[in-house]
């Protein structure tokens, strides 16, 4: 990051770009998000769409002697010779997520998220309101603790298993949509909870701990509030008669929650794992020697200790690595750091000082809802990177409400459209899966209801409680 | 999205049939027989011998059957309909000259499974064949079979209920080795599927299902105090020879199948297979 920073001001300052020069990058990058919204249509995977504007980003910026190529000074004060998009990428960031979902996957293995999902399952007795509370809280926590798509891949097929065995298929629509709603709400509650947060969080200076404070009181108010108009909405009612709470109960009964674990001491390692693994990312910042090495390390560590127990088989996880996310964040680096060299970032920083200038109140709104409204139409992702270094180059202060602003705006925008975020995609793909009928159009329709309430309450959250 | 298909394979692992005891009613027996009145009585009195064991024998009506009264098929589920029983007693080649070859079961038979629902014990032929001779009344050790064992309920309440009190009930699935391999040949020649990953997890999970079953069987009898005790036979291999090796080494004294099969006219072949050529054994067929 500190490289990153460092190229950042040496383009700021280095450099004098034509204003038309300035203007095709942009249009570059313009063509870049239209082409991320369009991804389902042109049939592309992101990493291969970022990666193709990466080159031609680079091969512009090159001929346009735009890129600082030469040695680069790394922190023991030597000289090394890097291909010039290796520093622009944010290796910490991509540490985190690698690391991340590679304890997860193992964890997964040890039956833990299924044991606790079928547990849940079993406490709702097969009451449908009641099962839409703890899945809601589950996708939330999970969302949280592990990340929003996995979460709602774990509780999204759980629901479809569970609905499909209690006969209530009828249901699973509004299931899954307010699932997919909660992910982006439950990404908000810590700093490693989605890639916008850790993108957004890193830069600001925020820890984890901070984050969780400030997030954590929204969180609660916004999960009950969607299941609340979920259930009103979509006339998901408890169960009344004695015969239908026995039937439902007998049918929850048949889950059985040890099925998937291999090894008992496995799944109490993997438990304590889980938690140690949330103490010591929530305490990475005060741990000595931890906080010089960084949360990606934490999660990296943690990953390596998971995979001793499948020693002989790690090629197995590397294969079930999202190797397109990962590229996708490698490509979009390069992407945005040629645009930071090309003066673009600088275009759209001064923009957003009119924004932002707009005053306290009106600057931090504007910014929440116009984060939220431009990550509903492409990836929170890019927005986040963008937004989080333009703000950084602005000198903002780790302690101001627009941080918050572009990380509550870009979570949330991800709940207009199916494009906005990866979890609300694949609440949309399990529904297809299912053969639902859920068009964008016909998405936008039922979400925008939720993430309008979302986002009136998060607005007036980050103006009363963080200005 | 792998992962989604890997979750959900997960919970639908997880998501598994459960039984839950119940007994059957068995108050009334109808005998089906093509002998006359003197050779019909006897039959029908060796029959009550050998369900003296039922835990409702002692209330149970009997009717014992001439051949006279149901030469005809129409006859005959004329006879079903009207007497209402909950269990009809009969033998392979039923008003039939071809007990001799031991290649069918009759018309009478084979009729009769498919179009009443009414639960026939199959018996051994009287006089020609031998088969129960030792097996006087239950306990019996009973053994349920069907090619998809896993959620079957009414298969293994019948079990329950004929082998009695301190009897053996085995529960029995053959997974055809035959099919599977034929499936792993394709899959084999599939690129995109690891052979030896797909050869092992379909393996285990076709002989789980079963397993979990028979698993949730004896914990849900256990619980109800049911003195019974149960055994789980679940293996590949060829069925019939599977089955017969199972039945000789087990000491088995009845089967217990399925016999009809939705979307065909014609009986279960598995339960068609097993009552021709298992001759000296007793058969419920459900």
């Amino acid at each position: 990051m500190s490289t990153l920073l460092a190229l950042s001001a040496a383009a700021h300052h280095g450099h004098d770009v034509p204003m038309s020069t300035t203007l095709l990058f942009a249009a570059v990058l313009v063509a870049l998000i239209l082409s991320l919204a369009l991804e389902e249509t042109i049939h592309a995977k992101k990493s291969l769409i970022v990666g193709v504007f990466a080159v031609i980003s680079l091969l512009l910026g090159a001929a346009m002697g735009l890129l600082p190529f030469g040695p680069v000074t790394n922190v023991f004060g030597e000289e090394l010779n890097l291909p010039v998009y290796i520093p622009a990428i944010d290796w910490g960031v991509i540490a985190i997520i690698l690391g991340s979902s590679l304890f997860v996957d193992v964890t997964s293995r040890s039956g833990l998220f299924t044991w606790i999902a079928i547990k849940l399952t079993k406490m709702s007795g097969g009451d449908p309101l009641r099962l839409l509370w703890l899945y809601g809280a589950m996708t939330v926590v999970f969302s949280a603790v592990l990340n929003n798509v996995t979460a709602m891949i774990i509780v999204g097929s759980l629901t479809a298993v569970s609905l499909d065995k209690l006969g209530r298929r009828e249901k699973l629509l509004a299931f899954l949509l307010v699932e997919g709603l909660l992910t982006n709400v439950g990404g908000l509650l810590t700093l490693i909870s989605s890639v916008p947060n850790i993108i957004v969080g890193t830069a600001a200076g925020i820890s984890f701990v901070k984050f969780f404070v400030v997030a954590a009181p929204y969180v609660l108010v916004a999960t009950v509030l969607t299941l609340w108009l979920g259930a009103k909405w979509n006339g998901i009612t408890p169960l009344v008669t004695d015969e239908e709470k026995e039937e439902a109960e007998g049918l929850v009964q048949g889950f059985d929650e040890r099925d998937g674990i291999e090894s008992e001491g496995f799944l109490w390692f993997a438990g304590a794992m889980t938690v140690l693994f949330i103490v010591v990312i929530a305490t990475t910042s005060v741990l000595p020697w931890v906080s010089e090495l960084g949360m990606g390390f934490v999660a990296l560590s943690f990953a390596v200790i998971m995979l001793i127990r499948y020693k002989s088989e790690v090629d197995r996880f590397y294969d079930a690595v999202d190797w397109d996310l990962l590229g996708f964040f490698a490509g979009l680096f390069v992407v945005i750091n040629v645009m930071e060299h090309a003066q673009v970032l600088g275009l759209i920083g001064s923009g957003l000082e009119k924004v932002i200038g707009l005053g306290d109140v009106a600057g931090t709104g504007v910014l929440l809802i116009a984060s939220a409204v431009f990550s509903s139409v492409t990836d929170n992702i890019p927005l986040a990177a963008m937004l989080a270094k333009i703000l950084g180059g602005l000198g903002t202060a780790s302690d101001s409400s627009l941080w918050w602003s572009v990380v509550f705006g870009a979570n949330l925008g991800g709940n207009i459209t199916p494009i906005g975020s990866a979890s609300t995609l694949v609440a949309v793909t399990i529904m297809h899966k299912h053969k639902l009928d859920m068009s964008f159009v016909g998405f936008v329709k039922r979400a925008s209801p939720y993430a309008l309430a979302q986002l009136v309450l998060a607005t007036a959250y980050v103006l009363v409680f963080l200005r | 999205m792998s992962r989604i298909d890997q979750f959900e394979s997960v919970f639908l692992s997880a998501s598994k049939p459960q039984f839950a005891h119940a007994e059957v009613h068995l108050g009334r027996v109808l005998v089906l027989t093509d002998l006359d009145e003197s050779e019909a009585a006897p039959y029908g009195a060796r029959v009550r011998d050998f369900l003296s064991g039922l835990g409702q024998h002692g209330t149970l009506a009997w009717e014992v059957v001439t051949g006279a009264r149901c030469a005809s098929i129409g006859d005959m589920l004329s006879l079903v309909e009207s007497w209402a029983p909950d269990l009809v007693c009969a033998y392979r080649n039923l008003h039939s000259s071809a007990w001799p070859w031991p290649h069918s079961l009759s018309d009478h038979i084979e009729v009769l499974t498919q179009v009443t629902d009414v639960p026939v014990l199959l018996l051994p032929r009287p006089a020609q064949e031998q088969g129960w001779v030792d097996a006087t009344g239950a306990p019996f050790t009973v053994m349920a079979l069907t090619d998809h064992l896993a959620g079957d309920q009414r298969l293994v309440h019948w079990a329950v209920e004929f082998a009695g009190a301190g009897g053996q009930l085995l529960l029995a699935h053959v997974e055809q080795e035959r099919v599977f391999e034929r499936y792993m040949d394709v899959i084999s020649k599939l690129p995109r599927i690891p052979t030896d990953l797909a050869r092992e997890d379909i393996a285990r999970q076709l002989l789980k299902e079963p397993a979990d079953w028979a698993d949730g069987v004896t914990a849900a009898l256990s619980n109800a105090k049911v003195p019974i005790e149960v055994r789980a036979v679940v293996q590949m291999g060829q069925r019939l020879p599977t089955f017969r090796s199972i039945v000789e080494e087990g000491k088995v004294d009845l089967l217990v199948m399925n016999t009809k099969d939705e979307g065909q006219l014609a009986m279960h072949g598995l339960s068609y297979q097993i009552a021709v050529e298992m001759r000296a054994i007793p058969v419920l067929m459900l």
